[in-house]
Protein backbone atom coordinates (compact mmCIF):
# COMPACT_ATOMS: atom_id res chain seq x y z
CA UNK A 1 0.00 0.00 0.00
CA UNK A 2 1.37 3.38 -1.03
CA UNK A 3 1.24 5.60 1.97
CA UNK A 4 3.15 8.75 0.50
CA UNK A 5 0.04 10.69 0.04
CA UNK A 6 -2.02 9.00 3.10
CA UNK A 7 0.30 10.35 5.37
CA UNK A 8 0.64 14.15 4.84
CA UNK A 9 -0.67 16.56 7.64
CA UNK A 10 -3.05 18.05 4.68
CA UNK A 11 -4.60 14.53 3.40
CA UNK A 12 -5.07 13.39 7.66
CA UNK A 13 -6.40 16.79 8.37
CA UNK A 14 -9.27 16.72 5.71
CA UNK A 15 -9.52 13.10 6.67
CA UNK A 16 -11.15 13.85 9.48
CA UNK A 17 -14.39 15.05 7.38
CA UNK A 18 -14.74 11.35 6.29
CA UNK A 19 -15.08 8.18 7.77
CA UNK A 20 -12.03 5.98 6.72
CA UNK A 21 -12.13 2.42 6.43
CA UNK A 22 -8.94 0.64 5.59
CA UNK A 23 -9.60 -3.17 4.37
CA UNK A 24 -7.31 -6.08 4.52
CA UNK A 25 -7.37 -7.03 0.92
CA UNK A 26 -8.20 -11.30 0.48
CA UNK A 27 -9.18 -11.27 4.01
CA UNK A 28 -12.82 -11.60 3.89
CA UNK A 29 -14.81 -13.11 1.44
CA UNK A 30 -17.47 -10.78 1.29
CA UNK A 31 -15.70 -7.87 1.69
CA UNK A 32 -14.37 -9.31 -1.65
CA UNK A 33 -17.39 -9.01 -3.40
CA UNK A 34 -17.81 -5.59 -2.22
CA UNK A 35 -14.25 -4.46 -3.69
CA UNK A 36 -15.27 -5.77 -6.52
CA UNK A 37 -18.16 -3.63 -7.29
CA UNK A 38 -15.75 -0.19 -6.85
CA UNK A 39 -12.83 -1.04 -8.41
CA UNK A 40 -11.70 -3.99 -10.87
CA UNK A 41 -8.29 -3.58 -12.81
CA UNK A 42 -7.86 -4.65 -16.12
CA UNK A 43 -7.22 -8.27 -14.78
CA UNK A 44 -10.51 -8.71 -14.59
CA UNK A 45 -10.12 -9.65 -11.45
CA UNK A 46 -9.74 -7.83 -7.59
CA UNK A 47 -6.11 -6.69 -7.53
CA UNK A 48 -4.27 -5.93 -4.32
CA UNK A 49 -5.44 -2.52 -3.35
CA UNK A 50 -8.35 -0.70 -4.06
CA UNK A 51 -8.97 3.25 -3.42
CA UNK A 52 -11.71 5.11 -3.82
CA UNK A 53 -14.06 7.75 -2.07
CA UNK A 54 -17.97 6.79 -1.63
CA UNK A 55 -20.95 8.36 -0.54
CA UNK A 56 -22.65 7.78 2.72
CA UNK A 57 -24.20 4.59 1.93
CA UNK A 58 -21.29 3.37 0.52
CA UNK A 59 -23.44 2.55 -2.97
CA UNK A 60 -22.02 5.96 -5.36
CA UNK A 61 -18.32 6.44 -6.45
CA UNK A 62 -17.69 10.37 -5.97
CA UNK A 63 -14.20 10.11 -7.44
CA UNK A 64 -13.05 7.68 -10.06
CA UNK A 65 -11.51 4.34 -8.17
CA UNK A 66 -8.48 3.02 -8.95
CA UNK A 67 -5.79 0.92 -6.96
CA UNK A 68 -4.19 3.98 -5.08
CA UNK A 69 -4.18 8.03 -4.80
CA UNK A 70 -1.03 7.81 -6.22
CA UNK A 71 -2.89 6.92 -9.22
CA UNK A 72 -6.10 9.19 -8.82
CA UNK A 73 -4.23 12.89 -7.97
CA UNK A 74 -0.87 14.49 -8.74
CA UNK A 75 -0.04 14.69 -5.36
CA UNK A 76 -1.31 14.53 -1.69
CA UNK A 77 -2.16 18.58 -2.33
CA UNK A 78 -4.47 18.02 -5.00
CA UNK A 79 -6.01 15.13 -2.74
CA UNK A 80 -6.12 17.29 -0.05
CA UNK A 81 -8.01 19.61 -2.07
CA UNK A 82 -10.38 17.08 -3.61
CA UNK A 83 -11.50 15.61 -0.01
CA UNK A 84 -12.24 19.33 1.44
CA UNK A 85 -14.64 19.92 -1.80
CA UNK A 86 -16.16 17.07 -1.05
CA UNK A 87 -16.40 17.19 2.13
CA UNK A 88 -17.86 20.86 1.59
CA UNK A 89 -21.01 19.05 0.01
CA UNK A 90 -21.43 16.93 3.11
CA UNK A 91 -21.73 20.29 5.41
CA UNK A 92 -24.92 18.99 7.27
CA UNK A 93 -23.03 15.97 8.18
CA UNK A 94 -23.14 14.72 11.92
CA UNK A 95 -20.45 13.92 14.39
CA UNK A 96 -19.23 10.11 14.52
CA UNK A 97 -20.51 8.26 17.37
CA UNK A 98 -17.33 5.87 16.98
CA UNK A 99 -16.90 2.39 17.78
CA UNK A 100 -14.22 0.25 19.13
CA UNK A 101 -12.14 -0.13 15.21
CA UNK A 102 -11.25 -3.56 16.07
CA UNK A 103 -9.98 -5.54 12.79
CA UNK A 104 -11.60 -9.16 12.53
CA UNK A 105 -9.29 -11.26 14.36
CA UNK A 106 -6.49 -10.85 16.78
CA UNK A 107 -4.15 -12.98 13.71
CA UNK A 108 -4.89 -10.40 10.87
CA UNK A 109 -4.59 -7.43 13.68
CA UNK A 110 -0.74 -8.66 14.59
CA UNK A 111 0.32 -8.42 11.01
CA UNK A 112 -1.80 -5.32 10.28
CA UNK A 113 0.17 -3.59 13.11
CA UNK A 114 3.44 -4.86 11.75
CA UNK A 115 2.53 -3.58 8.77
CA UNK A 116 1.87 -0.18 10.49
CA UNK A 117 5.04 -0.58 13.24
CA UNK A 118 2.27 0.02 15.81
CA UNK A 119 1.79 -1.42 19.25
CA UNK A 120 -1.49 -3.20 19.20
CA UNK A 121 -4.29 -3.46 21.71
CA UNK A 122 -6.27 -5.85 22.45
CA UNK A 123 -9.53 -6.65 24.69
CA UNK A 124 -9.46 -10.11 26.01
CA UNK A 125 -12.36 -11.86 27.85
CA UNK A 126 -15.16 -14.11 27.60
CA UNK A 127 -17.31 -12.06 29.06
CA UNK A 128 -19.39 -10.00 26.59
CA UNK A 129 -20.05 -7.33 29.31
CA UNK A 130 -16.68 -7.12 30.34
CA UNK A 131 -15.07 -6.82 26.67
CA UNK A 132 -17.74 -4.23 26.18
CA UNK A 133 -16.96 -2.43 29.41
CA UNK A 134 -13.38 -2.27 28.16
CA UNK A 135 -13.74 -1.37 24.51
CA UNK A 136 -16.02 1.65 25.75
CA UNK A 137 -12.98 2.96 27.94
CA UNK A 138 -10.55 2.78 24.78
CA UNK A 139 -12.81 3.68 21.96
CA UNK A 140 -12.40 7.88 23.41
CA UNK A 141 -8.68 6.87 22.80
CA UNK A 142 -8.50 5.49 19.76
CA UNK A 143 -10.46 8.09 18.02
CA UNK A 144 -9.19 11.26 19.76
CA UNK A 145 -5.64 11.80 21.65
CA UNK A 146 -3.99 8.15 19.85
CA UNK A 147 -5.45 8.74 17.50
CA UNK A 148 -4.14 6.49 14.25
CA UNK A 149 -0.94 5.48 16.51
CA UNK A 150 -2.90 1.90 17.92
CA UNK A 151 -3.71 -1.43 15.85
CA UNK A 152 -7.17 -2.90 17.31
CA UNK A 153 -8.45 -6.22 18.12
CA UNK A 154 -10.56 -8.22 20.52
CA UNK A 155 -10.44 -12.19 21.67
CA UNK A 156 -12.97 -13.93 23.09
CA UNK A 157 -10.65 -16.57 23.53
CA UNK A 158 -7.06 -17.36 24.93
CA UNK A 159 -6.22 -20.14 22.06
CA UNK A 160 -6.04 -16.56 19.72
CA UNK A 161 -3.38 -15.73 21.65
CA UNK A 162 -1.21 -18.47 22.08
CA UNK A 163 2.13 -16.64 20.12
CA UNK A 164 1.53 -13.95 22.45
CA UNK A 165 4.63 -13.32 25.29
CA UNK A 166 3.97 -12.36 28.80
CA UNK A 167 0.30 -12.15 28.96
CA UNK A 168 -1.22 -12.03 33.09
CA UNK A 169 -4.18 -14.38 33.57
CA UNK A 170 -6.06 -11.33 34.69
CA UNK A 171 -5.56 -8.62 32.13
CA UNK A 172 -8.35 -7.76 29.97
CA UNK A 173 -6.55 -4.64 28.12
CA UNK A 174 -3.03 -6.13 26.57
CA UNK A 175 -0.88 -3.48 24.54
CA UNK A 176 1.64 -5.55 22.42
CA UNK A 177 4.71 -4.94 20.28
CA UNK A 178 4.34 -6.90 17.01
CA UNK A 179 7.48 -8.66 15.48
CA UNK A 180 8.44 -7.41 12.27
CA UNK A 181 6.36 -10.31 10.83
CA UNK A 182 3.57 -10.19 12.58
CA UNK A 183 3.76 -13.45 14.01
CA UNK A 184 4.27 -13.42 17.38
CA UNK A 185 4.36 -10.32 19.85
CA UNK A 186 5.44 -8.83 23.46
CA UNK A 187 3.18 -7.51 25.99
CA UNK A 188 3.89 -4.07 26.60
CA UNK A 189 1.67 -3.03 29.00
CA UNK A 190 -1.58 -4.87 30.77
CA UNK A 191 -4.33 -3.97 32.51
CA UNK A 192 -7.63 -5.45 34.14
CA UNK A 193 -11.16 -4.30 33.32
CA UNK A 194 -11.28 -2.16 36.30
CA UNK A 195 -8.29 0.39 35.06
CA UNK A 196 -9.03 4.31 34.85
CA UNK A 197 -8.74 6.68 32.30
CA UNK A 198 -5.43 7.81 33.97
CA UNK A 199 -4.27 3.93 33.72
CA UNK A 200 -5.29 3.29 30.32
CA UNK A 201 -3.70 6.77 29.28
CA UNK A 202 -0.78 5.71 30.66
CA UNK A 203 -0.44 2.45 29.00
CA UNK A 204 -0.59 3.55 26.39
CA UNK A 205 1.95 6.28 26.42
CA UNK A 206 4.32 3.49 27.85
CA UNK A 207 3.69 1.26 24.71
CA UNK A 208 4.38 3.93 21.78
CA UNK A 209 7.80 4.76 24.09
CA UNK A 210 8.93 0.97 24.50
CA UNK A 211 7.51 -0.03 21.01
CA UNK A 212 10.24 -1.53 18.88
CA UNK A 213 10.06 0.18 15.32
CA UNK A 214 11.35 -2.33 11.90
CA UNK A 215 14.58 -0.99 10.94
CA UNK A 216 14.94 -2.97 7.54
CA UNK A 217 13.58 -2.00 4.27
CA UNK A 218 11.11 -3.85 2.06
CA UNK A 219 13.92 -5.83 -0.01
CA UNK A 220 15.37 -6.72 3.39
CA UNK A 221 12.37 -7.64 5.48
CA UNK A 222 11.45 -10.04 2.30
CA UNK A 223 14.20 -11.65 1.90
CA UNK A 224 14.54 -12.69 5.08
CA UNK A 225 10.76 -13.75 5.14
CA UNK A 226 11.56 -15.78 2.94
CA UNK A 227 14.66 -17.05 3.89
CA UNK A 228 12.73 -18.13 7.43
CA UNK A 229 9.68 -19.49 5.40
CA UNK A 230 7.32 -16.75 6.99
CA UNK A 231 4.53 -16.59 4.71
CA UNK A 232 1.11 -15.35 5.11
CA UNK A 233 -1.81 -17.61 4.44
CA UNK A 234 -4.38 -15.67 2.56
CA UNK A 235 -8.57 -16.40 4.03
CA UNK A 236 -9.34 -15.97 0.19
CA UNK A 237 -7.06 -16.58 -3.05
CA UNK A 238 -5.24 -14.04 -3.78
CA UNK A 239 -5.96 -12.82 -7.57
CA UNK A 240 -3.70 -10.14 -8.04
CA UNK A 241 -1.70 -10.82 -11.61
CA UNK A 242 1.44 -9.01 -10.24
CA UNK A 243 2.07 -11.02 -6.71
CA UNK A 244 -1.13 -13.10 -7.78
CA UNK A 245 0.96 -16.53 -6.89
CA UNK A 246 0.42 -18.71 -4.33
CA UNK A 247 3.73 -18.42 -1.56
CA UNK A 248 5.89 -21.24 -2.03
CA UNK A 249 4.87 -23.45 0.47
CA UNK A 250 1.44 -23.28 -0.81
CA UNK A 251 2.03 -24.02 -4.12
CA UNK A 252 0.75 -27.09 -6.43
CA UNK A 253 3.56 -29.78 -7.55
CA UNK A 254 2.99 -30.25 -11.12
CA UNK B 1 18.57 22.81 51.68
CA UNK B 2 20.22 24.52 47.85
CA UNK B 3 21.66 20.82 47.12
CA UNK B 4 17.58 19.41 47.83
CA UNK B 5 16.14 22.08 45.70
CA UNK B 6 18.80 21.65 42.76
CA UNK B 7 17.92 18.09 42.90
CA UNK B 8 14.14 19.07 42.65
CA UNK B 9 14.61 21.53 40.16
CA UNK B 10 16.55 18.80 38.12
CA UNK B 11 14.26 16.02 38.54
CA UNK B 12 11.37 18.41 37.02
CA UNK B 13 13.30 19.46 34.49
CA UNK B 14 13.57 15.75 32.78
CA UNK B 15 10.31 15.32 33.91
CA UNK B 16 8.81 18.12 31.64
CA UNK B 17 11.50 17.14 28.99
CA UNK B 18 10.05 13.68 28.96
CA UNK B 19 6.89 14.50 28.61
CA UNK B 20 7.42 16.85 25.87
CA UNK B 21 8.90 14.13 23.91
CA UNK B 22 5.94 12.02 24.68
CA UNK B 23 3.74 14.66 23.24
CA UNK B 24 6.20 15.78 20.23
CA UNK B 25 6.48 12.01 19.37
CA UNK B 26 2.89 11.90 19.52
CA UNK B 27 2.22 14.67 17.25
CA UNK B 28 4.57 13.38 14.84
CA UNK B 29 3.31 9.97 14.84
CA UNK B 30 -0.57 11.06 13.94
CA UNK B 31 -1.97 9.77 11.32
CA UNK B 32 -5.52 8.27 10.00
CA UNK B 33 -7.36 6.50 12.07
CA UNK B 34 -9.11 3.71 10.21
CA UNK B 35 -11.95 1.40 10.57
CA UNK B 36 -10.63 -1.74 10.00
CA UNK B 37 -14.12 -3.71 8.66
CA UNK B 38 -16.58 -2.52 6.12
CA UNK B 39 -19.58 -3.39 8.18
CA UNK B 40 -18.33 -1.05 11.15
CA UNK B 41 -17.56 1.78 8.49
CA UNK B 42 -20.55 1.70 6.86
CA UNK B 43 -22.55 1.85 9.59
CA UNK B 44 -20.60 5.08 11.57
CA UNK B 45 -20.83 6.50 7.50
CA UNK B 46 -24.50 5.75 7.06
CA UNK B 47 -25.49 7.04 11.26
CA UNK B 48 -23.20 10.13 10.57
CA UNK B 49 -24.04 11.20 6.74
CA UNK B 50 -20.26 11.08 6.08
CA UNK B 51 -18.82 10.46 3.09
CA UNK B 52 -16.12 7.38 3.21
CA UNK B 53 -12.54 7.52 2.07
CA UNK B 54 -11.92 3.65 1.20
CA UNK B 55 -8.73 1.93 0.71
CA UNK B 56 -8.04 -1.70 0.64
CA UNK B 57 -4.63 -3.71 0.65
CA UNK B 58 -3.32 -6.91 0.85
CA UNK B 59 -1.34 -7.05 4.70
CA UNK B 60 1.64 -8.63 2.83
CA UNK B 61 4.51 -8.09 0.16
CA UNK B 62 5.08 -10.78 -2.21
CA UNK B 63 2.92 -13.23 0.27
CA UNK B 64 5.78 -12.38 3.45
CA UNK B 65 3.68 -10.80 5.90
CA UNK B 66 4.57 -7.25 7.80
CA UNK B 67 4.84 -4.84 4.67
CA UNK B 68 2.08 -3.83 3.29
Amino acid sequence: MDESFLSKAKVIKAAEAFVCVRLATYESAEEAQFLKTVFIGRSGQLENTVFCILSPDGQRRLIRAGRSPLQMFSGPDQMAATMNRIAANYSGARQIKHTYPALATVRLALNVAACDQQPLVIVRSSSEDERQQCKSKLTKYAWSDFRGQFTFAESKSDTELVSLKGINKQSNIIVVDPDPYGQTGVVLSQLDSSATDDEISDALNLALLTHQERTSEAPVHITNGRRRGIFWKTQIPVTDPGRGGPAPNQRRRP
Amino acid sequence: MKSRRFIIGVFLLVFCSAAAEVGAQRELRRSIAWYGTWESGLAAAKESGRPILLVSAAPHCHQVPGMW
